[in-house]
């Protein structure tokens, strides 16, 4: 590896130093090297070149005081070249601004000087050339071991001097006296000697430079990499304290594994979630982690993983399993497996997640869609009911009236007689169905109805007592409250009815008693544990169950309640009770533990029905063999406001509306009141004809009242056609839905005003007048 | 002996009427709707008038009160299938707006012959 380092790398350590010049062969450490001799040489150079300059000086005013030396030897020696050597000299003192000058000074001074004593050596006669000659050695001497000068120098000068020494010797004056050739190998020996002195320290001061410059940059780059070494060390810890945190801050398990399932690292959610110390942890396999039951499909996914690993940084979905703790409670979990690699090792990773809350989560988004659909069903059905209703009671009008009819026609002792009762007896039980149904959905609800419930409940039960057996009795216990509910007097017929008759049924054919109480009470959290737990409810139709152990009974609550006053109605019997079982579906519509024929399976839902839009809620609490008992809540009403008369005086209007609505039912409806009230109201069933009828005078009309569902033109893009032509004009869009971008887009219409069906007509008609009356309310609510 | 108008869409529920009251020994006359409700008012001097209350073409609500407004001494009995607002009754605003009697669907052709007996006597 012996490269010519030309490009100054400071290194030197493969330079060579060049045996004739001593110079290095890498021209920078050449450089340094000379840098650095001059510096070192310095300070000893200022002791020597005074030294020298103090001779010099002597050597020249000398001859002044010593006869025999004519004048122009003196001005030669003292006033030439002494003050060339003096000027020489002095680029020896300073360094470095002088420090290229300072060979050639060397040299010139040092050569001036010697060849001034040669010159006077030969010019000398026999007594005193030996002074000369001895000046030129102790010259020669001299320069030869200056050593602030390189050796090449050096060399160059001794070369010099020996070449005058010959030269002048051979051709010079022979009067001195000395024989030529034995001084010449004087001069030449001691030259030699000086030489070889310069040259050994040259050379040994060199090597010495080259091996402290290797060993300067060999410390310099092991300083360096140690620096390095520490350097990543560090940032290595940093790294790997910054995981670790990571890892220790996440709420999930972390466990990791080398491929011999050796535990490498466990996380403190891990130690937490399962419930391990850290001593158990260390001797117990992933697989215990998981409840025994899962644990095949563990290592099967362990192994499928493994197998399925190509390198990459993949980590395999989640799968769904049960873990275990220390203590052998299980909770579900997500395990995630990720390989990587590490060097020549493979760790496998794997990640608990505890997903216990998100399941329950799901668990209770799915419950709740269920109800969702409950209720969407529930709405559907009620409006089904209403529908069927209706038409129902049409029909069973008709069958009855003829049958009614019949019946006069036909004689007392006919046997047709007793077919055309029991036809009516069933038109009757049909009409009672049709009640109950509509009670059970709640279709035709008057929403204003209040009554007092001690006196409805009161006349209820007197009606109720005939028709119950013998058997049973009934203890009453209705103070005379005064107290109003919201619920009308058929309501709560049908209600307290319904109770009564499923008490009888439980009580069946034995002895038996039902009690009826009546009570104000006020709700609030101080009441018993039934009202706390309605009052805890979340939703106005929640059930909740709580069945005794044996599944011999247990409780129900429905519904759920406000703080406040309420009147507690009680209907209990010691009957047979209802068992678990039974008590799950008592809610249920059509089911009925009756036989076929003897009861709709509909009376407590019709109950739940009646108790809902009473804004109640109740509980049922019993116990097979001893019987049941019903708790109902109703919240208690202001008695004004049922028998608070429509102000319909202030409703009268003569104003012209036009009403666009496709039901026939309800148009007609609608036209009915505002028709009794005054109103020039033209009802029309379409869009197309409605606009067309606006078209044809747009001035003959005060307020339109629109449906959204329109065959033909859709009441929203009608309403846009009208309200073009007359910006104004009040408009009132009644739709089935509740959708809030279809109000949205009302608003921004101007539509004044969007109801939602079912209609309140009164409600309609107040709003009608409103928005006759003041423009700026419309203005307002168009805004 | 009176003379009646039955005002009701159902041919048959017309039909039940008119067999019930003509039993009883009354003159019945029947309208199909509120219109031609309207145009025998109009024309017949009647004692009792039986309407339906949610008709096609001009409603019950409106007879009563075309009927009120021609012939103010007239007795008016109301029926109804059940509203489909949930709002105060139709039967209570018929009341309220001239009927004196109101009877729900499916009714009992004697209550109805009851009723207008009275109603006749009360108007004697």
């Amino acid at each position: 590896m012996a490269e010519h380092n030309y490009s100054g790398s400071s290194d030197g350590k493969d330079a060579i130093i060049k045996p004739f010049s001593l110079r290095f062969s890498d021209r920078n450490l050449e450089h340094k090297f000379q840098e650095s001799w001059l510096k070192g040489t310095h300070k000893i150079s200022r002791v020597w070149s005074g030294s020298a300059l103090f001779v010099y000086i002597t050597y020249s005013i000398l001859p002044l005081y010593v006869h025999d030396y004519s004048n122009i030897i003196t001005i030669i020696r003292f006033y030439i070249i002494t003050p060339i050597i003096i000027i020489s000299i002095l680029p020896i003192f300073t360094y470095p601004k002088l420090k290229t000058v300072l060979p050639y000074a060397y040299f010139l001074g040092h050569i001036s000087a010697f060849g001034a004593s040669l010159y006077l050596f030969l010019h000398a006669d026999t007594q005193n050339s030996l002074i000369f000659v001895l000046e030129m050695l102790v010259i020669l001497v001299f320069a030869q071991n200056y050593n602030r000068i390189l050796f090449s120098w050096t060399l160059v000068f001794t070369t010099s001097a020996i070449m005058l020494t010959i030269f002048g010797l051979l051709l010079g004056p022979q009067n001195h006296g000395i024989p030529a050739i034995p001084l010449i190998f004087v001069i030449i020996a001691i030259s030699l000697t000086g030489v070889f002195a310069a040259y050994t320290r040259e050379i040994f001061v060199r090597r010495n430079y080259q091996s402290i410059q290797v060993l300067r940059a060999e410390k310099l780059r092991t300083e360096e990499f140690a620096q390095k070494a520490d350097a990543a060390r560090r940032d290595t810890r940093l790294s790997e304290t910054r995981i670790r945190s990571l890892a220790e801050s996440v709420p999930d398990s972390i466990v990791t594994r080398d491929s011999d399932n050796r535990l490498i690292y466990w996380n403190k959610a891990a130690a937490q979630m399962f419930d391990y110390s850290s001593v158990e942890v260390e001797q117990i396999d992933s697989a215990r982690l998981v409840a025994p039951e899962d644990r095949q499909k563990y290592q099967q996914a362990v192994a499928r993983a493994t197998e399925e690993w190509n390198g990459g940084w993949r980590r395999s979905s989640p799968l769904e399993l049960t873990g275990i703790t220390n203590n052998g409670e299980q909770f579900p979990v997500d395990l995630s497996i990720a390989f990587w690699r590490s060097g020549s090792q493979v760790f496998r990773t794997e990640v608990f997640r505890d997903v216990r809350d998100r399941r329950k989560a799901e668990q209770e988004r799915d419950e709740a869609i269920a109800r969702f659909h409950e209720a969407q069903k529930h709405e559907s059905l009620g409006t089904l009911a209403a529908g069927v209703a209706h038409d129902f009671n049409n029909i069973l009008g008709i069958m009855n009236g003829y049958t009614h009819l019949a019946l006069d026609d036909v004689s007392e002792d006919s046997p047709v007689r007793q077919m055309l009762e029991e036809a009516i007896r069933a038109g009757e039980r049909g009409a009672a169905l049709v009640h109950q149904i509509l009670a059970y959905t709640r279709s035709d609800e008057n929403m204003d109805a209040v009554a007092c419930i001690d006196r409805s409940v009161g006349e209820s039960l007197n009606m109720l007592r005939s028709t119950l057996p013998a058997t049973i009795r009934l203890d009453l216990q209705i103070p005379s409250l005064h107290v109003h509910i919201h619920a009308d007097e058929t309501r709560i017929h049908q209600l307290v009815s319904n109770l009564c008759i499923n008490a009888a049924h439980t009580i069946g054919s034995t002895l038996g008693t039902i009690t009826v109480s009546c009570e104000v009470e006020n709700v609030s959290q101080r009441s018993g544990a039934n009202v706390r737990r309605l009052l805890d409810a979340k939703n106005a139709d929640a059930i909740t169950t709580k069945h005794r152990p044996d599944g011999q009974g247990g409780k129900l609550w429905f519904g759920v309640l406000s703080p406040g006053d309420h009147v507690r109605l009680t209907v209990e019997d010691n009957g047979a009770g209802i068992d678990s079982a039974t008590l799950d579906r008592i809610l249920e519509p059509f089911f009925s533990t009756k036989e076929v024929g003897e009861g709709t399976g509909l009376g407590l839902s019709a109950v739940a029905g009646i108790t809902l839009s009473a804004r109640g809620a109740f509980a049922i609490e019993t116990n097979a063999g001893q019987g049941t008992r019903f708790d109902l809540y109703f919240p208690v009403a202001e008695e004004g406001a049922a028998s608070a008369e429509i102000d319909v005086s202030e409703l009268r209007g003569t104003e012209r509306i036009l009403l666009v609505e496709d039901a026939a039912k309800l148009r007609s409806e609608v036209k009915a009141v505002f028709s009794e009230l005054g109103y020039e109201i033209t009802a029309v069933s379409d869009g197309t004809s409605a606009l067309k009828a606006f078209e044809n005078a747009p001035a003959n009309w005060d307020l339109i009242i629109t449906d959204q569902a329109l065959p033909n033109l859709a009441g929203i893009d009608l309403a846009r056609k009208i309200l073009e032509l007359k910006p104004d004009m009040p408009v009132v869009m009644v739709s089935g839905s509740t959708q809030k971008t279809l109000q949205a887009e009302a608003k921004t219409l101007g539509i004044a005003e969007f109801l939602v069906k079912p209609l309140d007509s009164v409600e309609l008609v107040r709003v009608v007048r409103r928005l006759i009356d003041s423009p700026s309310a419309r203005a307002q609510s168009a805004a | 002996m009176a003379k009646i108008l039955i005002v009701d869409d159902e041919l048959a529920l017309r039909h039940i009427l008119r067999l019930t009251l003509e039993r009883a020994g009354h003159e019945v006359i029947e309208a199909k709707d509120g219109e031609v409700g309207a145009k025998i008012l109009g024309i017949e001097k009647l004692d009792l008038m039986i309407t339906d209350l949610i008709m096609p073409n001009r409603e019950g609500i409106e007879t009563i009160r075309e009927a009120r407004k021609c012939q103010p001494d007239l007795k008016i009995i109301a029926i109804s299938g059940g509203g489909h607002s949930r709002g105060p009754d139709i039967l209570d605003l018929a009341k309220k707006l001239g009927a004196d009697r109101t009877y729900k669907k499916p009714f009992k052709p004697n209550e109805i012959a009851e009723a207008v007996d009275e109603l006749l006597k009360q108007a004697n």
